[in-house]
């Protein structure tokens, strides 16, 4: 510290003298005429003593301007040394504190690494761990129903379905809590896609019945992303659009409005619709809103398909009423996802 | 299997030890089968004198004291047991744990199928298999 002050001393005084040597010579340039004038009278009129001559030199120039500049010089230049230091300091503070943030950023990332990891293992153990047991209950009801059909009267048979039904569901579910984790995990490469296109072959891949109608209503652009995803997102929500379509006629409607930054695609049909209420709760994971004997659907799709667009730089949202038909709206970015 | 010697089954859950007496008896397979609980027990019974050398090892990786990866660095390095062909019978699709287990010189790799049915045509293609290939002696 003692060292520092002694430095800071040091620069202070070195930029007085600087300034005051600058004012020397400032002050010698703007005098070369008076000395001009001065020499030539020492020179050739001869003043009669030394005396004469300071007295020219003091009459003829105002020493006390010139005193008084110089010490402002050195105060300037002294107030100049200050000042950068202070400068120097407040530049040193903020590169301490972007250091001291980088820090943070790198010790945060280091803690999701760590976390990120132990849901990968988490993801691991609940795929091998729970599902081994699983598979003991599937395969030993199985044997029973098997080797010892004939014992059991129809109730019995009846609870042993029930039994290998509940496992497959729980084996179901299992799958799409894995899927689910794995989608902000893997990165897929971003291509140039061409969306009409991509739709045409998903509609192609659903097959729909004959009673129900895919209308694409206008050229969907082109777009760089995630082809698999985006594959899986019109994939997931036209199979719902379909299975939810009872009607003797009905049409579903594929588009793309654009909004600014983003091309917003909707999905919409003239299906049964769904209550307001329950908006919010369709997109969570294992929500279904049919009670689960009547629907093979474990209630991922729709989370699935929020977070993918999520991961993708967009959002989702649906419009419906009860009656009128549902509407899914989702946004990606035109310039594809600057996020990864 | 070819020959009549007999198949040694490494394998600690007692559900999964049923499946492959099971399989093996739908399959008409008539060797006998061996069956030991971990990597120890299975090494107890190889270095036994009395005991027949199995024509082919069938090898669950999670098991306890002695895992399936650690028995297979101990077997591939006896010259008594490393022409034994080892298929890894295992629910685990870690990347790892093939690779480990191809490093070192594992005949198969399989996935046990959650399905019976499944499970029965995967002892069926390693039975054909190693009906068709020669064993040396």
């Amino acid at each position: 510290m003692a060292m520092k002050n002694l430095t800071r001393s040091i620069v202070v005084i070195g930029f007085a003298a600087l300034f005051g040597v600058l004012f020397w010579i400032i002050d010698g340039l703007l005098n070369f005429y008076f000395f001009r004038d001065y020499l030539r009278f020492m020179l050739f009129e001869r003043p009669e003593t030394v005396l004469d001559a300071v007295l020219l030199n003091l009459s003829s120039y105002a020493l006390f301007v010139r005193i008084s500049f110089f010490i402002a010089c050195i105060i300037g230049g002294a107030l100049t040394a200050v000042f950068l230091n202070r400068q120097k300091k407040s530049e040193e503070k903020i590169i301490a504190l972007n250091e001291e943030l980088e820090e943070r950023v790198v010790e945060r990332t280091l803690q999701l690494e760590k976390v990120n990891q132990e849901l990968r293992e988490f993801a691991y153990i609940v795929s091998h761990d729970l599902k081994a047991p699983l598979r003991a209950v599937n395969q030993l009801s199985g044997w029973i129903a098997e080797d010892y059909g004939e014992c059991l009267d129809q109730e019995g048979k009846k609870k042993l379905e029930l039994l290998s039904d509940r496992v497959k569901r729980m084996h179901a579910m299992i799958d799409a809590i894995l899927q689910y984790s794995r989608i902000g995990r893997t990165i897929e490469k971003e291509q140039e896609i061409d969306v009409h296109e991509l739709v045409k072959l998903v509609i192609d891949s659903i097959a729909p019945p004959d009673h129900i109608r895919i209308i694409i209503e206008e050229r969907l652009p082109h777009l760089k992303t995630e082809k698999t995803r985006l594959e899986h997102i019109f994939q997931n929500l036209l199979d719902n659009a379909v299975k939810f379509t009872e009607k003797e006629a009905g049409e579903i409607r594929v588009g793309c409005n654009g909004r600014g930054m983003f091309h917003e695609f909707y999905v919409s049909d003239n299906g049964p619709g769904i209550e307001p209420k329950y908006h919010a709760r369709i997109f969570q994971i294992f929500q279904t809103l049919n009670p689960r004997e009547y629907s093979e659907s474990t209630g991922i799709g729709l989370s699935l398909v929020k977070k993918m667009v999520e991961t993708m730089g967009g959002a989702i949202r649906l419009e419906s009423e009860p009656g009128e038909g549902s509407t899914f709206y989702f946004t990606l970015p035109k310039g594809g996802n600057r996020y990864l | 299997m070819r020959g009549k010697r007999p198949i040694l089954l490494v394998e600690d859950d007692a559900v999964d030890i049923m499946t492959m007496q099971r399989a093996l008896k739908d399959l008409k397979i008539t060797n006998h089968l061996d069956i030991t609980y971990n990597g120890e027990e299975a090494l107890e019974l190889l270095m036994a004198p009395s005991s027949e050398e199995p024509c082919i090892i069938l090898l669950d990786l999670n098991m306890p004291r002695m895992n399936g990866i650690e028995f297979l660095k101990i077997i591939k390095q006896d010259d008594r047991f490393k022409k034994i062909p080892v298929v890894v019978l295992t629910t685990s699709r870690e990347e790892q744990d093939k690779v480990e287990s191809f490093n070192l010189g594992v005949a198969g790799y399989m996935i046990k199928p959650p399905d019976y049915r499944q499970f029965v045509d995967v002892i069926k293609t390693i039975d054909l298999y190693w009906t068709i290939s020669e064993l040396p002696e």
